[in-house]
């Protein structure tokens, strides 16, 4: 009775006798009477209206689009032209050169993704994934499994680890340093460090924890920020899509200098132990001290807040989740202070939030609103 | 879409001609098709209408780099659906949620049985027999579903529909197949008795 290969037997339509001339017209009926809205008879006219008139309109300025062509062209052209002689002026280094012009990737964004030196990608389905370099690079463990890459002598190999929202990751570099990547974050690093420097290049959030190694300083590139460190512990967090960067130390010293945009005139600063420095989009710098708790606590799976804004846990939350979470301006504003364990499901902490301010929550079409009662 | 007593290819021709009378024919033939067929990936009537106007206003600036000879419904909705992703992506990108990719719009059709023309239809069994077999339908993944309208709602042939789903044409006959074959496992599991025996009855020279 069932015989898969059957079917292209009746091949015009692909609707196996089987169904029964009757079922199958039954199907056929349902589907022709399904999804056939109609615009409404105004709204269709009012929009031929709008077409039609469009067309009577182009004919008369029929030069100057072309000659508008040829002036956008000349500008890409100069403009590509000097944004080439900038960009050589500055000497970005290869590192951020390369990450650069690596294109978003494709495939599916769910899943913490390991891009190896010749491209090839491996998807690692954990969503708490711990990676170890070994052995000069050459080798490195995901998990349970063991990966090797071929190295070139002259050239660096660069690696790329992608964790999308709902992951994070623990990596292992080459060196012994240590990296906690947040959720929506990417981390680009050679496979084995150079001789005289080690240098590292961050979208989104990272912990860091640096092996000290005097001859070969440690840089992490995050926006347009350089951070030089020697043997340290430090969180940055340089999303594209908040506009400030923050750097907070936990120990040891680091060294903040603009790479390239506006700051590039301005000179290091030096940051001490307990405090951060917050880096706006114009490349203005505040340095304060913090509850460094507050900033690091992510990495052992918890948001440690104390009178921090709602609307910055939320945003943490729903990357930590990656799920939208709205909030209303009043509500954002609205501060919490405490532990909240993100081993839970993000339910579990809404609620513990809702609990503890004066918010409610619902879900609607797959997001979050929360907002005060 | 419904092009009565026009010759097709004379219509192409005068569209590649830039004549609006023949533009005018095209839309009113059209637009209903078009309308429904967005639906399909989002609800937002005014970015529809918008996706509808720019189809039409670039058929008409583009109108001498057309090919002279080509299925107009299908030449449309190829096109047509080119325009709906880019404006959906257009949208998802200024929306407030930041995709790493630009997520593709799902399918999505609820298949109804109430409107069902048919001979059989007085009976008033008949139509719980419907209504039963579009709940089971509307079980199907989006893709299915994507097929089934597309062969038989909007009347394109399979190598039509693959070319439009961006699959392959055996790729698209297998996916209706199992459609079909998912629905007569699920009502076969039914527990209604007279339904299951009347599918069996159905199902005998499978």
């Amino acid at each position: 009775m069932d015989n898969g290969n059957n079917y292209h037997d009746h091949e015009e339509d692909g609707m196996p006798e089987a169904s029964g001339a009757l079922q199958r017209d039954r199907m056929l009926a349902i589907v022709r009477a399904s999804g056939n809205e109609q615009l409404p008879d105004g709204e269709k006219a009012a929009l031929w209206q709008k077409i039609a008139t469009g067309m009577t309109a182009v004919p008369t300025r029929r030069w100057w689009p072309q000659l508008l062509k040829a002036a956008a062209i000349l500008l890409l052209v100069i403009s590509a032209g000097i944004w080439w002689y900038q960009s050589r002026k500055e000497s970005i280094p290869s590192l951020v050169a390369f990450a650069a012009q690596k294109q978003p990737l494709s495939g599916d964004s769910a899943l913490t993704r390991m891009i190896l030196g010749n491209n090839r990608q491996l998807v690692i389905r954990n969503n708490r994934a711990s990676i170890t370099y070994h052995g000069s690079g050459g080798s490195l463990q995901i998990d349970s499994q063991r990966v090797s890459q071929q190295l070139k002598e002259d050239k660096p190999v660069f690696n790329t680890l992608v964790v999308p929202y709902g992951n994070i990751a623990v990596l292992q570099l080459e060196d012994g340093t240590s990296v906690w990547l947040n959720a929506g974050s990417r981390l680009v690093y050679p496979a084995v460090f150079s001789k005289n420097k080690r240098e590292v290049l961050l979208e989104g959030e990272a912990y860091f924890d640096v092996q000290q190694e005097a001859a070969r300083p440690f840089s992490v590139y995050a926006a347009d920020m350089q951070v030089a460190v020697l043997g340290t512990a430090f969180n940055i967090s340089a999303y594209k899509d908040d506009n400030s960067t923050q750097i907070v130390l936990a120990s040891g010293s680091v060294q903040l200098k603009a790479f390239r945009g506006r700051g590039t005139d301005k000179a290091p600063v030096q940051l001490q132990p307990g405090h951060r420095a917050v880096i706006s989009a114009q490349a203005d710098m505040e340095v304060g001290a913090v509850d460094i708790a507050a900033f690091t606590s992510w990495k052992d799976g918890m948001i440690d807040a104390s009178h921090m804004p709602l609307s910055e846990i939320l945003k943490k939350l729903s990357r930590y989740y990656n799920q939208p979470i709205l909030t209303d301006a009043r509500s954002g504003r609205e501060t919490f202070s405490g532990k909240l364990n993100l081993k839970g499901t993000m339910n579990d902490v809404l609620d513990i939030i809702a609990a503890s301010t004066s918010g409610k929550y619902e879900e609607r079409e797959n997001k979050i609103i929360f907002r005060t009662r | 879409m419904k092009l009565s007593g026009v010759n097709e290819e004379t219509l192409w021709q005068n569209i590649r001609a830039g004549d609006q009378q023949a533009f005018s024919i095209l839309y009113e033939a059209a637009a209903d098709m078009l309308y429904a067929y967005a639906l399909r990936y989002f609800p937002d009537k005014e970015m529809i209408k918008d996706c509808i106007h720019d189809l039409f206003a670039d058929l008409y600036t583009q109108r001498q780099n057309l090919a002279p000879q080509v299925n107009i419904k299908f030449y449309l909705l190829v096109s047509f659906r080119r325009r709906l992703k880019a404006a959906h992506k257009k949208s998802s990108f200024l929306s407030l949620r930041e995709d790493m990719t630009g997520a593709e719009p799902l399918f999505q059709l609820t298949f109804e049985a109430q409107d069902v023309q048919s001979k059989l239809i007085a009976r008033e069994e008949e139509q719980a027999v419907l209504q039963r077999l579009a709940v089971e339908m509307n079980k199907l993944p989006a893709r299915q579903k994507e097929i089934l309208y597309l062969k038989y709602n909007c009347g394109l042939s399979y190598e039509e529909v693959a070319v439009l789903m961006q699959i392959t044409v055996p790729t698209c006959r297998t996916l209706a197949y199992r459609a079909i074959r998912q629905l007569r496992q699920e009502l076969h599991a039914s527990p209604v008795p007279a339904f299951g025996l009347l599918l069996l009855a159905c199902l005998k020279n499978f």
